[in-house]
């Protein structure tokens, strides 16, 4: 079930008015809450919920034995647990990935036949929840959060649904005791979580399918030869068009989740905005980097471990998060160039800029060192990734209507809504936070009406193939 | 829960917005209704249902409902000129077929568009296995797009899984939608659809002038993708893609078929049932249980109303690539023939028999 589809809506409106009417009651309230969350998610494959349902008690149960053990036996339950979280998304994304590279080898080296594959396609939001219930095991073991009071509370934690699939990934530190109250009363959460949904699904629908239907996948559907100055148009939209794709998705589940009285953890900080790599990262997908950060980087030794080590965390965690968004060399390579971007920006790279000039030209660098990674997220081959690459050598080439003006204009306002204050918005959503029910009614319809108009565009959400 | 409780708040305003959301909606959508707005969706269908609406006034001789393949393998100019040398005297053939139109979506169409003025003297429904399928994946889209506000409590009795679930409330939402689209002019995106409404009776292909002649082949140039895709998409899937759970005879989508064949008789209507072929690898690809189940249920049928049908010609064109966009849908030279076919042995011995009895009266 996709958030931009009249299903999702139809769920929506029975989901909160059962949740409401329930809401007195924490037990049925939050069984209501999971039946939901599974429900959702059940939609795309039934079977999927078995490997939630494995994903949760195995977190819940080794809780318990992290719980009471000490010392080396506690290290050994967060172990195993971790491992088997692990391997759950090991065979279910890498499985297939692993094979062919063992049959590639095989091949070579002894001549061997075909190895057989897998027959599972990639569940939706694994690697999502997988590392929500990765996040709790070790926060238990650190001994950062209390045990999940009950099975029930901990199941709604890991499948809630608005974040289930594409996260934010959300940690049991901030959400758990946000299940254990009553959700938060406040009747303007209602008008600031539609216009959440609202400007999300225009985000997704307007800009980030239409860039991806006319400029972004005819370009990488065929890549080949093309005009420099067309080649960083396109990447420019790629990287528009990816963030459009997976902000409005954040925006949505933060917005649908702030309907039942439940906060996310904000997922995007405008990041093309960032001087620097660094501050790239700490402002895009935040829930993910923050969490690369705590349980990879700053165990491996971070920042503190001084000179060589550090440049070697850094490229190991973004390889890891490169291999984290697809099973595939392209997404090792897209995160190997984004850790070696930061280890050389970190040692030869300016600082912050302090006039104007100074911070255009550091943003404007930053970006497009951003954008020519994300030649190898989007590329299907290595082969098609240099003939991207190549064309940026290519200035004398002749345009070849990689662009049409549509999507040259919808490039512009996504840039133009990316420049637009914080307080634009701020102040849009307190309009909608206090505008009448009538108002509010006619808004969504409104909306609604408009966005259909766009559903020729339509593709999946971007996030997730991760 | 009290008045003055923050939780009672909360929920009255979301079931305010929600209550508003429903009647802007509903409000939208009879205004639609009224105003003749509601088939404006039709042009993507690929019909242009609602310049037919809008202009056609009658009399209509022949009017032809069915898929995809109808809309293909029916041409309304050719079927005319064929009359027209068979009767001696001018006929007039429009074909409203819709893609995955189901006999659900027959009768609906039928008694929305086909009423009144632009009643014909005969109904030709395209039928195929899928026309029956009560468990059809594409039954939820027939809801969706093609019931009316007051079918929706009729299409409740169509529900089997979630898509035919959530599609049931989907004609009430339909408005906002709808009218977004006139409004835009996205409705006439390809003004090809409504100059062959307009012109030549609907369908896809037409014949007679040069302008046709052109369409034809940039239709067929257009579409060269299809016998790529079908083959690789589609064949090696075809039992769990379009026939999933294959259940006919028993259930909304026959009755439907029954009412939309009871009020055709009420109405003099004469209705002709219509087999198109498919090449025979598309054929092969139907699960076993699916044929018999098909003809079961035909045989029914005609027992009960005993109807002309033309059958396909599958066999006879065996072999026939160029007849084939695809596996299953015609080419214009394809759907000529097929129009030809139908028309010297099935529609012209019917309309001189009903000319004569006409004359005898």
């Amino acid at each position: 079930m996709l958030f931009n589809t009249f299903e999702f809506v139809v769920f929506l409106f029975v989901g909160w008015s059962v949740y409401r009417f329930l809401q007195r009651w924490r037990w049925p309230r939050l069984l209501w809450l999971l039946v939901i969350s599974y429900f959702f998610y059940g939609c795309w494959k039934p079977w999927y919920l078995l490997l939630i349902a494995a994903s949760t008690l195995n977190s819940y149960l080794f809780g318990f034995l992290i719980d009471r053990a000490e010392g080396r036996r506690r290290k050994l339950w967060m172990a195993l647990s971790v491992t088997a979280d692990l391997l759950l998304l090991g065979v279910f994304k890498y499985g297939n990935f692993l094979l062919g590279n063992i049959e590639l080898a095989l091949m070579m080296g002894f001549d061997a036949g075909p190895l057989p594959r897998l027959p599972t396609a990639l569940p939706v939001g694994i690697s999502f929840y997988t590392f929500q219930t990765i996040s709790y095991t070790v926060d238990l073991y650190w001994k950062r959060i209390p045990r999940a009071r009950n099975l029930l509370e901990f199941s709604t934690f890991v499948a809630f649904f608005p974040q289930l699939v594409a996260g934010p990934i959300v940690r049991a530190k901030t959400f758990l005791p946000q299940l254990e109250g009553q959700p938060e009363q406040d009747p303007k959460a209602i008008g600031a979580g539609v216009f959440l949904i609202l400007s999300g699904l225009a985000k997704k629908m307007v800009l980030a399918d239409t860039l991806y239907v006319l400029v972004v996948r005819p370009f990488f559907e065929h890549a080949t030869t093309h005009n420099a100055l067309e080649t960083i148009g396109v990447l420019w939209a790629a990287n528009f068009q990816v963030y459009c794709d997976f902000s409005g998705y954040s925006d949505v589940a933060i917005g649908a989740a702030l309907l039942f009285g439940l906060h996310l953890p904000r997922n995007f900080d405008r990041p093309f905005w960032s001087q620097t790599p660094m501050e790239h990262w700490r402002r895009w997908h935040i829930s993910l980097s923050t969490w690369l950060r705590d349980y990879l980087y700053i165990p491996l030794g971070g920042s503190k471990a001084g000179g060589g080590r550090v440049s070697l965390n850094l490229v190991i965690t973004f390889l890891l998060g490169g291999l984290w968004h697809g099973a595939g060399w392209t997404f090792v390579v897209w995160g190997f160039w984004n850790g070696l971007l930061l280890v050389a920006w970190r040692k030869w790279g300016p600082g912050p800029g302090k006039t104007l000039w100074g911070k255009a030209w550091r943003i404007f660098a930053t970006y497009n060192a951003l954008c020519f990674g994300l030649i190898f997220l989007h590329a299907r081959s290595f082969g098609d990734a240099w003939t991207v690459i190549l064309s940026l050598g290519n200035v004398l080439e002749p345009f070849q209507g990689a662009f049409g003006w549509f999507g040259l204009l919808v490039l512009s306002l996504a840039i133009a809504l990316h420049a637009t204050p914080q307080r634009w918005k701020a102040t849009l959503k307190q309009a909608f936070a206090i505008a009448p029910a009538w108002a509010l009614g006619l808004a969504v319809v409104i909306t609604g009406a408009t966005l259909s108009l766009f559903a020729g565009f339509a593709s999946p959400f971007f996030y997730f193939q991760f | 829960m009290s008045p003055g409780d923050p939780s009672t708040a909360v929920t009255r305003r979301g079931l305010a917005v929600m209550a508003w959301v429903v009647l802007i909606s509903l409000l939208t959508s009879v205004l639609v209704e009224q105003r003749g707005l509601r088939w404006v969706q039709g042009v993507v269908w690929p019909s242009d249902l609602y310049t037919f609406q809008q202009v056609e006034r009658g009399p209509i001789d022949i009017a032809v409902l069915g898929s995809s393949r109808a809309a293909f393998g029916v041409v309304p100019t050719s079927l005319d000129r064929c009359l027209a040398q068979e009767l001696g005297r001018p006929t007039r053939t429009v074909n409203l077929a819709r893609a995955f139109t189901t006999a659900y979506a027959a009768d609906l169409l039928d008694e929305a568009l086909l009423s009144g003025p632009r009643q014909p003297k005969m109904l030709v429904l395209v039928i195929e296995a899928e026309t029956f399928d009560e468990h059809n994946p594409h039954l939820s889209n027939n809801v969706a797009t093609i019931a009316g506000l007051a079918d929706v409590p009729e299409a409740l009795g169509t529900v089997h899984d979630l898509g035919t679930l959530f599609a049931v409330p989907q004609p009430v939402a339909r408005g906002p939608e709808t009218l977004a689209l006139y409004l835009s002019g996205r409705w006439d995106t390809k003004p090809w659809l409504r100059w062959l409404m307009l012109h030549h009776g609907g369908g896809l292909f037409c014949t007679g002038s040069d302008p046709c002649r052109d369409h034809n082949k940039a239709l067929e140039a257009s579409l060269k993708s299809w016998w790529t895709t079908v083959a690789t998409n589609l064949l090696p899937q075809l039992g769990p893609q379009r026939f999933p759970d294959y259940q006919a005879g028993d259930g909304p989508v026959y009755r439907h078929a029954e009412r939309l064949l009871a009020r055709a008789e009420e109405q003099g209507v004469q209705v002709v049932l219509m087999e198109l072929p498919r090449m025979p690898v598309f054929e092969r690809g139907i699960p076993p249980q699916v044929e018999p189940a098909y003809r079961a249920t035909l045989a029914r049928l005609l027992e009960r109303h005993p109807l002309p049908h033309h059958p396909a010609s599958t066999e006879v064109w065996a072999g026939q690539r160029s007849f084939y966009l695809d596996a299953e849908h015609l080419t214009s030279s394809g759907a000529h023939r097929a129009t030809k076919e139908l028309c010297k042995q099935t529609i012209a011995p019917l309309m001189r028999a009903a000319d004569a009895a006409d004359l005898g009266e």
